[in-house]
């Protein structure tokens, strides 16, 4: 009888690298869900919340409401009510009918910008996915796309940003296949509507047009200018044609009130902060443009990256801020996905060579990029990350990653973001959503229009939004406002009650109310110290 | 076509352009300081950036862009 000793079996060592890799993908794509399902919590939190998260949310909703009523948006800022938006119509237009439907409220807006957002990450894993044909590094990037703060903080508001973004994104993607052989041509079409869409969305989408035409300068430099000069009438002509309805206010309001000083430092710090915040996908993405203009043709994409990085410095302009990265996060969402695939399908390819040492070498690259790149994005999701400290989803991951409960440098201690200090990101909380009310008690209790740095207290109350204010201080301090007619209003107490966030009106203007008003409460809100003023009896 | 060599030599052009502009705002006395500030050290970086950038470009020869 032959007597066996027990032994293991060998682990198979192919297995084990296998076992690792998936082990791997599946934490940081969890750790990648687990910011996308904060900024789920983030945005049902806002859909709930009535007041303004950001200042300029009640605003773009009052633009909807005028154009809803047939009324202009660029008017006169010396005249009662003061007001004119700084921003193109497209937006606050498509809104209009929803506004019209619902009523004057801020959800329609921020289910809008949540809806943008979901479109953006479709369409970067569409691009992803059709150029590589492959999933996981379609999915990462897009993933990475919702776990960025500046997404997550302004993707959920009522502002008009992400839709530009959206509309830029597109005209960007349709450009890409101009070299369609049968439907080239209307995707140039379909291209240039989406551009133009962006441009009338915001301003700042000159990126967008300047990479498609650009790119098409590339490949078909006769169709790029014939096209491009087109394209130029037609958005001279609608820019001519909103002057000439509004009076001149179109470009007073848009582009005049805009230009705003430039404070370099700021510029400088958004960017090291940007570069901080989402390192991974910056150097994939410049790795993906260098081997586009160095080894490859040069795509729509990288130089929508490049010039997307460049723009980033108008972050620097008084008002401006993280969002104007938004764009760039997007183009180095795309890179580094492209790059990605791209690196794996060339890998593959050399893995099924003949000659047994580049196999051997390429058989390595692509264990090497099964550990790596799961590995990276787990990195980039704990460079990104933010969450609610008090919510019930999200507290037990607060405490397994140990992160204080208290802490100096944070706007609201319920809240936790790598950005550091933000104003933005924190869920409110129905303390918040009473407060608010408050407020509007106030503004429907005292006779007389209100004067109110956030238009919802005013909207609430059944009553016009009555000044701009940071509308006015630009424009003031380009010079081109006259403050007579509203001091005077001040000095007759024409309003009933005055409501401060954080002062931002020219200063002959504080300083009649000053004069005329004197604060009676003060009701913190959402993180911030709203003053209530009411009229100083008559001697 | 647009060569490399073309996008290569544009980029060159384009580089020069962005240093030289950069100097030439404190000869011309724009802006609210005087001196070499730290936004006109980065515009420069990026010049240079840019210059070197074409100028890598240019030995690619007539492939396409």
């Amino acid at each position: 009888m032959t007597a066996y000793a027990p032994h293991r079996r060998p682990a198979n060592p192919d297995l084990l690298l296998r076992w690792l890799q998936r082990s791997l993908l599946v934490l940081a794509i969890a750790a990648l869900l687990f910011l996308f399902l904060v900024y789920l919590l983030y945005t049902a939190a806002l859909l709930r919340f009535p007041f303004d998260y950001d200042q300029g949310e009640g605003f773009e909703l009052w633009d909807a409401v005028l154009f809803s009523r047939g009324m202009w948006i660029y008017r006169d800022n010396a005249s009662y009510p003061f007001y004119a938006s700084n921003y193109p119509p497209l937006f606050p237009l498509l809104l209009a009918p929803w506004v019209r439907l619902f009523g004057p409220r801020l959800w329609i807006g921020r289910l809008w910008s949540f809806g943008t957002t979901l479109v953006i990450g479709g369409t970067l894993f569409w691009i992803i996915y059709r150029e590589t044909r492959d999933r996981v590094a379609a999915l990462l990037p897009t993933l990475a796309f919702f776990a960025s703060n500046y997404v997550y903080h302004i993707g959920p508001l009522f502002r008009l940003h992400t839709t530009m973004v959206m509309f830029g994104l597109l005209g960007v993607a349709t450009m890409a296949r101009v070299e369609d052989p049968h439907r080239g041509r209307r995707y140039l079409w379909l291209s240039l509507l989406f551009l133009l869409l962006a441009g009338y969305t915001k301003q700042l989408a000159f990126d967008a047009v300047l990479a498609a035409f650009l790119f098409l300068f590339l490949r078909r430099p006769r169709q790029a200018i014939l096209y491009g000069i087109g394209f130029a009438l037609v958005v001279g002509a609608i820019f001519l044609g909103l002057n000439v309805a509004t009076d001149g206010q179109w470009f007073l309001n848009t582009i005049r009130a805009n230009a705003n000083p430039f404070q370099p430092g700021q510029a400088l710090g958004i960017y090291r902060q940007w570069f901080g915040l989402h390192r991974v996908i910056i150097l994939l993405a410049l790795a993906y443009t260098l081997y586009t203009f160095y080894l490859d043709r040069i795509t729509v994409y990288s130089l929508y990256f490049l010039i997307a990085v460049g723009k980033g410095a108008l972050s620097g302009k008084w008002g401006a801020g993280p969002a104007y990265f938004t764009t760039a996060i997007v183009a180095a969402c795309i890179g580094a996905g492209l790059g990605l695939g791209i690196l794996r399908r060339w890998l593959r390819r050399q893995a099924e060579a003949t000659d047994g040492r580049r196999r051997s070498l390429a058989q390595t690259g692509l264990v090497l990029w099964g550990l790596l790149v799961p590995l990276l994005f787990l990195y980039q999701a704990r460079l990104n990350l933010h969450l609610p400290l008090t919510h019930p989803l999200t507290r037990p991951v607060a405490r397994l990653l140990r992160i204080p409960e208290q802490a100096p440098n944070r706007f609201r201690q319920d809240y936790y973001d790598t950005v550091g200090y933000t104003q933005l990101g924190h869920l409110p909380t129905a303390e918040d959503i009473r407060a608010g009310w408050h407020i509007v008690d106030w503004v429907t209790n005292t006779p007389g229009p209100a004067w109110s740095e956030e238009a919802m207290f005013e909207i609430w109350a059944g009553k016009e939004v009555v000044t701009n204010p940071t509308q006015l201080y630009n424009l003031y301090n380009a010079g081109l406002l006259q403050t007579d007619e509203m001091i005077a209003m001040i000095n007759r107490r024409a309003f009933g009650v005055v409501i401060f966030r954080a002062q931002f009106y020219p200063p002959p203007v504080l300083e009649a109310i000053g004069q005329n008003y004197d604060v009676v409460e003060h009701v913190p809100m959402n993180g911030f110290l709203y003053a209530i003023l009411r009229p100083k009896p008559n001697p | 076509m647009v060569t490399k060599r073309m996008a290569g030599i544009a980029l060159v052009g384009l580089g020069l352009l962005i240093v030289v502009a950069t100097i030439a705002v404190d000869l011309a006395g724009v802006g609210k300081w005087r001196g070499f500030g730290p936004s006109q050290r980065a515009a420069v970086a990026v010049g240079l950036a840019v210059l070197l950038a074409g100028a890598a470009m240019i030995p690619l020869g007539d492939r396409p862009a």
